[in-house]
């Protein structure tokens, strides 16, 4: 697998390595959607070549690969702010916004509910499931 | 019976916060309902039914439905003014 992981990392980094040279990096990097292609495609690319690098010629420093692996994770969370870009997620995001002050108060009442329930189950239910009781209902009712 | 079922009970008061969060989601309630009508023995089937129904009927078919609705209102709301706020901004 990991041989197949290089094989696919060589031709994807071929690839971006002749279109930065037809088009120039900073140019490709300023159009949008060369952004999002940049960003979720090219990029974990010459992140695992790194990390593969790192694990054939580091030896047994374990600690090390974990850091990098970590940067790793640190760098693929980053990305979560180019969903910005989508519009349905800034809406939604926008609505979970205004929802925050409205939800808390239902919350509230959702909570003031269960309590009362479950003060009810408590007397009225409570201590009734145990071991021996168990036993029973599964041999009177399996 | 399943065994699992044991875990939803009401010995003390974490558990039976939990135990009314599972029912309030309606995931298989008739098996919870009747495992309590076993432990009664079938005397107190009528008290095991008011109490788990009325619980469903105020928890999940009242507030949450309540929620859900306004959180798609709120959205349309959203929706509509920045649609209206971007056709504003095309007519300029």
């Amino acid at each position: 697998m990991l041989w197949i992981n290089f094989f696919i990392s060589v031709l994807y980094a071929l690839e971006l390595a002749m279109k930065s040279y037809a088009y120039g990096i900073r140019r490709a990097y300023s159009q949008a959607n060369w952004v999002l292609k940049v960003e979720f495609y090219y990029q974990p690319i010459i992140w695992t070549m790194f990390f593969i690098f790192l694990t054939n010629y580091s030896g047994d420093h374990g600690l090390e690969v974990n850091i990098f692996s970590l940067g790793i994770l640190i760098r693929s969370l980053r990305m979560t702010s180019v969903l910005n870009e989508v519009t349905l997620w800034r809406n939604f995001m926008r609505t979970m916004r205004a929802l925050v002050k409205p939800a808390f108060s239902f919350a509230i009442t959702l909570y003031s509910l269960y309590l009362i329930y479950a003060s009810i189950g408590l007397e009225f239910f409570g201590g009734r499931i145990n071991s021996q009781e168990i036993a029973r209902l599964m041999l009177e009712y399996p | 019976m399943k065994q699992d079922w044991i875990y939803l009970n009401f010995n003390d008061f974490v558990m039976s916060l939990n135990t009314l969060f599972a029912i309030m989601w309606q995931n298989d309630w008739e098996q919870l309902v009747n495992m309590y009508e076993l432990l009664f023995n079938g005397n107190k089937d009528s008290v095991v039914i008011i109490y788990f129904v009325s619980f469903i009927e105020l928890a999940n078919l009242i507030f949450i439905n309540i929620i859900i609705a306004f959180i798609i209102d709120t959205y349309q709301s959203i929706d509509l003014t920045l649609k209206a706020e971007s056709e504003a901004k095309d007519q300029k």
